[in-house]
């Protein structure tokens, strides 16, 4: 296509923003039919035990109760999760290895009915002292969880010689970090409706973020064929990693119901069954030890990552993966050792959350950068650019890349910017005794796809009707990330149509390829390029009828603004509802379903060398903050996010999702954590988990860095993850700056700085 | 189910509340219908009294200024005649939603110690009026309050008046922190009140809460400040002394030991608020 762009690298407003915004916009929990039944789940309340007796029929007699559901009523497995062999019962017993672990399901025709019958349910426990601190539950001699033990899943990253490495530093520096769970805290909780239908099929309405994922656990276990089982994917009010597990759970306990009673069947969480039985991001402890020479080279780093899995493995095993694979930060570092477990506790499990591992270790590598920094005395934006990784080094996997590296671009925009380092000589000049003023930088990467994770498909179909207007449909799920806006703008673009005549449904897994989750920041790479694919089909089929028409060469003709014209005359002009009308009497072919395909991972599995990733998203932050010495309270003055996204394809969207991203970035640093005693957790509510609220927005700046890859369309790559990473640790670096003190654990909450400052 | 009933006037409501068994007043229900609806407090009928007109509204009565309790927080919080930390401590709750419907009464008698009408009325010489079916009487703010949720209110009884007495040369002021900067519950807040004139501070009152089972006075502190002039040495005293006579919890929200290093910080930026000029000490 010849420039310029027409829609793509434009600021366009969400194609659905309007329904958002008044309301219009329906949600699962909106959803109406005749004779929906509510239901609520029975969740065991200890940590660790062993279920004795479960009495429900009490609960069976209580005014309104239709079911209650047991595991004996179950046909299927009774087992969900990512990794076979599956460890997460979706009613458990007699082991209970959470709190939130449901016991029962009970059904009844209003949700106060069910909520009134499901504390009549007698659930007699012994219980265990719960195993907390994951340290602990990797001893040998600690209690079992699982079957095979408290290791749910241990990798090891290789390259070079770690021990040789170490011998050249001149300098090492060495610290274990620590980061607490955060909470995905959507505006949205968890809902499902399982709705039987009269031919034997079961729609299942979710308020999901992988439908397919979900179709196959609902078919497993209520044994329905998964060809008989359709996951429709209504609105959704924010996911960030958190709609897998928690809503395949309960997708598969509705359908279970709906199917025994032949009446629809919901469940919604309240904030509390979100909190309790729902998957948060892993806490960590990270041990990290870096050398490198007098003149700023780093020579070796060796890490030893800890995740706490919480009871259920989920995606331990990919978090994992991701958090081995990026400790090593965006710097060219010839030798390193990563060892990284995620281990079983009697806590709310941990799953896929926004970054994906990559905050945690983020946090640790960029501190651990400013504690090098201050140990060579050197300038901080220095020591990264010296390491920064370019075009044709090699990075921790030892993956070379020949374009797309834009990491040094997003360190000289953040430093332009922000004057580094005049910015620092003057957040330090001052000499207010108790409002202290410092700044951060961190730089960092993060993969785009799946990479070592799995098979990297996503289906599309894009269809012209005769009137010129075009329905896309996609495998992956709008989750409010703006990603229908995103795949409207590559079709619209491709085949010259106004946004306004584009529509992009809604996944229904009936109509599309399985195209796997919507995770690792893949929908715009991965999925837009399914979406170029099959517009670019159509597009020869409109091409061509042009040509028909106007007697030329289909070469000779573009498409634009609903029009089809001559590149050479442009007053030559059809609209295109005329010639996608002549395309349809005559034959050609109107609709297209694409599949795209990443190419897969190639790399050791016992060293983690290889081709992992199609592309990393690159970025520097810099962060100045004010702490009040008083009371631990930080302003945010300045923040600088500059990311190396490819391709701009929506200025607006990318700006929404750094700053959200940024404001998630700030919680995990300094707000959130949600607190677990004797495994009971403490504030599964909003007034006492707190997050960034409108008073705490951030002055986020975004600088964008457009280094194309091949690899997605236009060349863009995802911005959805990264930002967070970026912010988090550019916190961490201003508060320590400002103070004097390093902070090595997060969240560094006002209480924890008085603590520090307080001694 | 849980019967609504919407009296007509006030008495109405009293004699409700005297022959119901199970009876409680609803004000904006912002307290209340979460423990209704969690099941926390069994009831078996809402008495709605936020539209009595007996009870809506701030009014001058003589040297007296007199606040219907069922007047909201957003009213509160915009009423000019009202002092300026009853009007920063109604501002500072909740979100705007919250303070649509939230009424001072609602805080005063919910009696959460971390109610932030609650240290502005202590040292502003708020008193309380109550009445039943069979009487009325009248308390200072401090006599009314318990401990957590607890007050001397009996059953049948109901606020109908929170009076001020009008002290034209009294000034003060409201601090409060929490989580987040705002739409928070308070960890601690601490209203002051004082006359200040020629750089001499005149018959403080000081009150903190968040910080014991109940909003309390700091009796140690105002003998500390009365008659001074406040320099460093005096502020540094206070603010110590604040901090060791509050009695904080450790719960979820903040530790003990963070609520006294922090009220410090309180007291000396409400002073300086107060007193118009930076106070360190
Ligand atoms: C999201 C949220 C945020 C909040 N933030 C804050 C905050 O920052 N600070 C804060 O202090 N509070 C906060 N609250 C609590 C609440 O909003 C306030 O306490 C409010 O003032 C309560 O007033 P109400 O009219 O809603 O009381 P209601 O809920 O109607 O009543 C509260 C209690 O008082 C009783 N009652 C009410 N009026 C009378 C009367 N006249 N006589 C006798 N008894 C009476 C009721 O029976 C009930 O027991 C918050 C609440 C929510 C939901």
């Amino acid at each position: 296509m010849t420039a310029p762009f027409r829609t793509i690298g434009q600021p366009v407003s969400k194609i659905d923003g309007v329904e958002l915004v008044t309301g219009r916009a329906r949600y699962t929990a909106d959803l109406q039919f005749p004779g929906t039944l509510q239901a609520v789940a029975r969740r065991a309340g200890f940590a660790a035990g062993l279920l004795h007796r479960l009495d429900v029929e009490e609960a069976r007699r209580s005014p309104g109760v239709v079911l209650v559901l047991t595991p004996a009523d179950l046909p299927g497995p009774n087992l969900i999760g990512i990794l076979p062999p599956f460890d997460q019962p979706l009613l458990a017993g007699p082991e209970i290895r959470h709190e939130g672990d449901s016991l029962a399901l009970v059904v009844a025709e209003t949700q106060d009915q069910a909520e009134a019958a499901a504390s009549l349910i007698v659930a007699e426990i012994e219980p265990f002292p719960p195993l907390l601190d994951p340290e602990e539950a990797m001893r040998p001699e600690a209690r079992k969880i699982h079957p095979n033990g408290n290791l749910t899943f241990a990798k090891q990253l290789l390259k070079g010689d770690v021990e040789a490495g170490f011998s050249l530093a001149e300098v090492i520096v060495e610290d274990t970090y620590r980061t607490s769970v955060q909470d995905h805290a959507y505006l949205e909780p968890e809902a499902v409706l399982a709705v039987p239908e009269s031919d034997g099929r079961l729609t299942v309405y979710a308020s999901c973020q992988s439908p397919f994922h979900l179709r196959g656990h609902i078919a497993a276990n209520t044994g329905l064929p998964a060809s008989r089982v359709k996951v429709v994917q209504p609105f959704v009010g924010g996911s960030f990693g958190g709609k897998d597990d928690a809503v395949t759970e309960m997708g598969s306990l509705a359908g279970a119901a709906a199917l025994k009673l032949g009446r629809p069947v919901r469940i919604v969480h309240s904030r509390r069954d979100s909190f309790l039985g729902s998957h948060a991001r892993h806490a960590a402890i990270i041990h990290l030890k870096t050398g490198a020479l007098r003149d700023g080279t780093i020579v070796a780093r060796q890490a030893e990552i800890l995740l706490d899995g919480g009871a259920y493995a989920s995606e331990s095993p990919f978090v994992v993966m991701k958090a081995l694979i990026h400790v090593a930060g965006p710097y060219k570092i010839p030798h390193l050792r990563v060892d990284c477990r995620a281990v079983y506790t009697n806590k709310r499990q941990a799953g896929a959350m926004r970054g994906f591992g990559v905050p945690q270790v983020t946090f640790a590598s960029e501190s651990q950068i400013d504690a090098l920094a201050r140990e060579l005395s050197f300038d901080p934006w220095e020591l990264r650019r010296r390491n920064a990784l370019t075009v044709g080094e090699a990075n921790a996997t030892g993956q070379v890349f020949q374009e797309s590296v834009g990491l040094i671009q997003t360190l000289e925009l953040v430093k332009v910017e922000g004057e580094w380092p005049a910015c620092w000589e003057k957040a330090h000049a001052g000499s207010n005794p108790r409002f202290k003023r410092g700044v951060g930088l961190a730089a960092m990467m993060q993969g785009i796809s799946n990479g070592a994770e799995g098979v990297d498909v996503v289906g599309a179909s894009v269809q012209v009707s005769q009137d010129g207007s075009v329905l896309v449909g996609l495998g992956l799920t709008e989750l409010g990330q703006g990603s229908r806006t995103a795949m409207a703008q590559i079709a619209a673009e491709i085949l010259g149509v106004r946004l306004e005549k584009i529509s992009v449904r809604q996944v229904d897994t009936d109509t599309v390829h399985d195209s796997g989750p919507t995770v690792a920041s893949r929908t715009t790479t991965v999925g837009g390029k399914a979406v170029w694919m099959a517009a670019q089909a159509v597009r020869t089929s409109l091409l061509e009828m042009a040509g028909l028409m106007f007697k030329a060469p289909a070469e000779a003709i573009e498409l634009g603004e609903d029009l089809a014209y001559l590149r050479e005359n442009q007053e030559a002009q059809i609209p295109l509802a005329q010639v996608a009308t002549a395309a349809y009497w005559t034959g050609f072919p109107l609709m297209n379903l694409a599949f795209s395909r990443a190419p897969d991972a190639q790399y050791d599995h016992e060293t983690h060398q290889g081709q992992i990733y199609i592309a990393y998203n690159y970025g520097a932050h810099l962060m100045e903050v004010e702490v009040d010495t008083w009371t631990g309270k930080v302003r945010v003055l300045r923040h600088l996010a500059s990311h190396d996204v490819g391709k701009v394809i929506n200025p607006l969207g990318v700006e929404g999702q750094v700053e959200g991203a940024a404001l998630m970035g700030l919680g995990f640093a300094h707000l959130e954590e949600v607190l677990q005693e004797n495994g009971k957790v403490r504030n599964a509510n909003f007034a006492d988990y707190q997050i960034p609220s409108f008073a705490e927005r951030l002055p986020t700046r975004f600088l964008a860095v457009e280094e194309a890859t091949p690899n997605g369309p236009f060349g863009a790559k995802g911005i959805g993850e990264p930002p967070l990473a970026g912010t988090a640790a550019a916190f961490a670096n201003a508060v320590s700056d400002a103070l004097g003190i390093s902070f090595t654990r997060l969240p560094i909450t006002p209480q924890r700085i008085l603590e520090a400052l307080e001694g | 189910m849980v019967r609504y009933i919407t009296p007509h006037s006030l008495n109405e409501a009293l004699q409700i509340l005297d022959q119901e068994e199970h009876c409680l007043p609803l004000a904006g229900g912002t307290d209340l219908t979460l423990l209704v609806r969690d099941r926390t407090v069994q009831v078996e009928c809402l008495l709605d009294i936020s539209k009595l007109p007996e009870l809506v509204g701030v009014h001058q009565e003589g040297g007296e200024i007199r606040i219907g309790p069922s007047t909201t927080l957003a009213d509160v919080a915009s009423s000019p005649q009202l002092p300026t930390a009853l009007r920063t401590g109604a501002g500072w709750i909740g979100s705007p939603q919250i303070r649509a419907l939230g009424t001072i009464g609602g805080n005063i008698c919910n009696a959460s110690p971390c109610g932030d009408t609650l240290s502005p009325l202590l040292v502003l010489g708020g008193r309380f009026r109550l009445r039943s079916a069979g009487g009325e009487r009248e308390v200072p703010a401090e006599a009314f309050f318990l401990g957590p949720k607890r007050t001397i209110l009996t059953r049948g009884e109901l606020l109908v008046g929170i009076h001020l007495p009008r002290e034209d040369d009294r000034r003060s002021t409201f601090r409060k922190i929490g989580g987040r900067g705002a739409q928070t519950i308070a960890q601690v807040n601490l209203a002051i009140s004082a006359c200040w004139r020629e750089g001499i501070l005149r018959q403080p009152r000081l009150a903190v809460g968040s910080a014991a089972p109940t909003p309390i006075r700091i009796p140690a502190v105002e003998r500390i400040l009365d008659g001074q002039s406040l320099g460093d040495e005096v502020i540094a005293e206070a603010a110590e002394r604040t901090a060791a006579e509050i009695r904080p919890i450790c719960d979820q929200r903040a530790s003990d030991r963070y609520r006294r290093w922090v009220v410090r910080a309180l007291f000396r930026d409400a002073l300086s608020s107060l007193t118009e000029q930076e106070v360190y000490g």
